[in-house]
């Protein structure tokens, strides 16, 4: 068996791609945009590197529909991948070993090269098939998505080149699952990080003043972590992770002396607001938390997502009907759910576009970021299988 | 009104040390030392220098007794005076400007070069009347009690020079007071600064995962500050505590965290604590301990200073030098109010080697400026603090 999976070229173009060390920091994606390139030409299919940031190239691959005028398709994948440990491998990360079990070992292979290859099959395949689609396809390699995706797709999707291609839906990551049933995301959490400054009478640390930042940091402290306990039970009792807003308190700063009363003592929280919460309300009630904690405490945003709303599931965005009856006819559950990460589909939403996170990977245990991450053989060719049907389909609306 | 204080030798001395800038941090204090010799050399004292850490002198200029095998009587001062920020003052602080009210600007006018001088000035008097006390006065000057005496008097009082001193009872610093009262300090709090590490495991900050860090110091804080307002509520209930008779806490530093989106392995708190005299400290650090163990594992704290417990100087009969001290304040119709200080003052090292030690700075009607911009004494209140001394002095070296 091994022997024939390490000579199938479908799995040797994507072994190929998971070589690449195309790994945080600093990375080089010269190689990664030399084998696009050659693989949008043994497809027969043009592309475009559009470079809005140097040295961060976006690689567009793109197969004209017989309706061109309509919205197209963006299949969206990131090229980055995480850093490793390589000490903690079995296998070394970037030689895209296979073991005789079938599993491929290779830092991307779930997140998200193998998504990305998932993509490239379908097209080669229904391509080489003769298969014309009504909607063209744009499959996109973005860079720096692991970063934040700031000189990637956010830049991208805010450029006039994103609003030629007339994009009406986009498919990208979600994660893989370990059941049989697929996951889907039709939205993320909004990330809010956000710092609050407490501002106190300095004085000498052995007396009772009061209006000092000591007391205003513990009444915020005690309000922010009120409500994480809060949502940490909505969480206990079976809530998605996506579904509940998540709070943190990751940094506090402050103080000249241990005997000095501060002037300033600041503390940071990482905030994910999910979907449901009112945004706005949201942030008036910090403001209003601020104001209770006493005079000159105030808060500012190291990051300020937008709110960007979900794809919608109720039935009114068509590509996500065909998306569900699709795998449900080849007997396959599908479930879709918040994203308790980010990724780029963030940026894609924003512009509108209703974007789904689509990582076609059952049976698998979840290695993203992780040690020994890898991908069975089998589970990466029956992604192809769904992702061919899947497009199909949206691309046939 | 200047004019009238230009020839008096007693404020022009006082002006001159004012003028040394002997301000921390790293002092040099040869000027205090050569200008203090001379004192003593003007007013007939033997002088010597002690230095247990070198370029930390202290400087005792003594007065023999009559009965010199009797124990002695220590007259304490610190040559150190704390920065200033020279933009917020009217005068230059190490001028000694004496405005036409009479005041005398200068850093370290109350806290504390005026005590030091009052002393010497009160001596010079004694002598010239031709008096001889009984007990030995010694006459200390020591170096930085602004950062906590560690290099002067935390280190004299356990030396064998400082044994040989034969000290029985101690004059320290006090402080200004706005009424007509002066203020008595018979002991201190103890001073107990620590800090909390709150440890937990690290992750993303998009998660919720249990034992936080960020949990555990929420925890910590609720409880040393709801503890802070408990004390504060006992302060403002009764009218006649003062906040040397309460514990006091402050959250004074917090650090910890590596970037504003992960979970991190350690936040710290840092508090500092004033343990009224009445605190059992055994109890106290349980409590510590105990509120540590709720917050969660992983939680420890770690002393940056832990005072011990000290007695308080005895304010009644069965102290003979308070005895003395109270008969001649009353004899001046002087009103006391005694009190616990509520900062620290070198007056704890001393004692803590079992020395009765009295804190007073005679200046009643006196804004509180110690550490403040503007620091005055006017000149009359530090002249009225000589006449004080000679009193005082001839009463406690004489029990
Ligand atoms: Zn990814
Ligand atoms: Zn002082």
């Amino acid at each position: 068996m091994r022997g024939e999976w390490v000579n199938d070229p479908v799995v040797q173009r994507f072994r190929e791609y998971l070589k690449i060390p195309s790994v945080h920091p600093d990375i080089d994606y010269g190689d990664c945009v030399v084998f696009l390139k050659q693989q949008a030409n043994e497809i027969g299919l043009p592309v475009t590197v559009y470079e809005l940031v140097p040295g961060k190239p976006i690689v567009v691959i793109t197969w004209t529909g017989l309706q061109p005028k309509d919205s197209s398709i963006l299949l969206n994948s990131h090229m980055d991948v995480v850093p490793v440990y390589e000490e903690y491998w079995s296998h070394p990360p970037f030689e895209a070993v296979i073991t005789d079990d079938g599993f491929l070992y290779g830092r991307g292979t779930q997140d998200m090269k193998g998504v990305g290859m998932m993509h490239l099959e379908t097209i080669r395949r229904l391509k080489t098939a003769g298969v014309r689609l009504k909607r063209t396809i744009h499959m996109c390699f973005v860079p720096d998505e692991e970063t934040g995706g700031t000189d990637g797709m956010r830049k991208f999707s805010e450029s006039e080149v994103f609003k030629k291609l007339n994009v009406g839906f986009c498919l990208d990551e979600s994660m893989p699952s370990s059941t049989d049933a697929l996951i889907a995301f039709n939205g993320e959490r909004t990330s809010r990080q956000i710092k609050i400054t407490c501002k106190g009478v300095p004085g000498h640390g052995s007396l009772l003043e009061s209006n000092t930042a000591g007391e205003k940091l513990h009444y915020i402290v005690n309000k922010f972590m009120t409500l994480r306990a809060e949502e940490k039970k909505k969480l206990d009792n079976g809530a998605a992770l996506g579904e509940v807003t998540t709070i943190n308190l990751t940094q506090t700063e402050g103080g000249v002396q241990i005997n000095v009363l501060p002037e300033n003592l600041s503390v940071s929280f990482d905030i994910r607001i999910a979907p449901e919460y009112d945004h706005d309300a949201f942030e008036k009630m910090i403001t209003r938390w601020c104001k209770e904690a006493g005079d000159d405490v105030i808060f500012e945003y190291i990051v300020k997502n937008p709110e960007v709303k979900n794809t919608k599931i109720d039935g009114t965005v068509p590509f996500w009907n065909v998306i569900k009856t699709t795998v449900e006819k080849m007997g396959i559950v599908i479930n879709c759910a918040t994203c308790p990460g980010a990724t780029d589909a963030r940026y894609v939403r924003r512009q509108g576009v209703p974007a789904i996170g689509l990582s076609l990977m059952t049976n698998t245990l979840p290695l993203l970021h992780a040690h020994d991450e890898r991908i069975h053989v089998q589970v990466y060719k029956r992604g192809i299988d769904i992702m061919e049907k899947i497009v199909l389909a949206v691309a046939n609306v | 009104m200047a004019a009238k204080y230009e020839d008096n030798a007693a404020v022009a001395n006082f002006v001159e040390y004012l003028k040394i800038p002997s301000v921390q941090p790293n002092i040099n204090y040869d000027a205090c030392v050569t200008f203090l010799q001379r004192q003593a050399k003007e007013i007939g004292l033997s002088v010597k220098i002690y230095e247990v850490v070198p370029r930390k002198p202290i400087v005792v200029l003594t007065w023999p007794g009559k009965e010199p095998s009797l124990p002695t009587v220590l007259l304490n001062s610190h040559m150190d005076v704390v920065p200033v920020f020279e933009n917020s003052w009217t005068y230059p602080p190490f001028s000694g400007h004496i405005d036409k009210d009479g005041k005398i600007f200068a850093r370290g006018s109350q806290d504390m070069k005026c005590v030091g001088i009052q002393y010497l000035e009160a001596i010079r008097i004694l002598k010239q009347s031709g008096v001889q006390l009984k007990r030995t006065l010694h006459v200390s000057f020591v170096p930085d009690e602004e950062i906590g005496g560690l290099d002067g008097m935390k280190k004299f009082v356990l030396t064998n020079d400082f044994k040989a001193l034969n000290i029985g009872f101690a004059l320290d610093e006090g402080m200004a007071n706005p009424t007509e009262e002066f203020i008595i300090f018979n002991g201190e709090r103890s001073i107990w600064q620590l800090h909390v590490n709150c440890t937990g495991p690290p992750g993303h900050g998009s998660l919720l995962i249990p034992n936080t860090a960020g949990e555990k110091l929420r925890y910590i804080i609720d409880k040393f500050m709801d503890f802070r307002e408990e004390q504060n509520k006992i302060l403002h209930g009764d009218s006649k505590l003062t906040i040397g008779d309460v514990t006091t806490v402050n959250l004074t530093q917090v650090y910890g965290g590596v970037q504003s989106n992960v979970i991190p392995e350690k936040l710290t708190a840092v508090f500092d604590i004033r343990l009224a005299v009445t605190v059992n400290h055994v109890q106290f650090e349980n409590r510590v301990k105990r509120w540590c163990e709720e917050a969660g594992d992983g939680v420890t704290f770690e002393f940056e200073q832990k005072n011990p417990f000290v007695e308080c100087t005895k304010t009644d009969a069965s102290n003979p030098y308070w005895v003395a001290f109270k008969k001649a304040t009353d004899e001046m119709g002087l009103k006391l109010d005694i009190r616990i200080f509520p900062g620290g003052t070198d007056s704890r090292y001393i004692r803590r080697v079992g020395i009765p030690a009295i804190g007073f700075s005679p200046m009643n009607n006196t804004p509180v400026l110690l550490h403040d911009h503007d620091e005055f004494l006017r000149a009359d209140i530090y002249l009225k603090g000589i006449d004080i001394y000679v009193k005082l002095l001839a009463a406690v070296a004489n029990v």
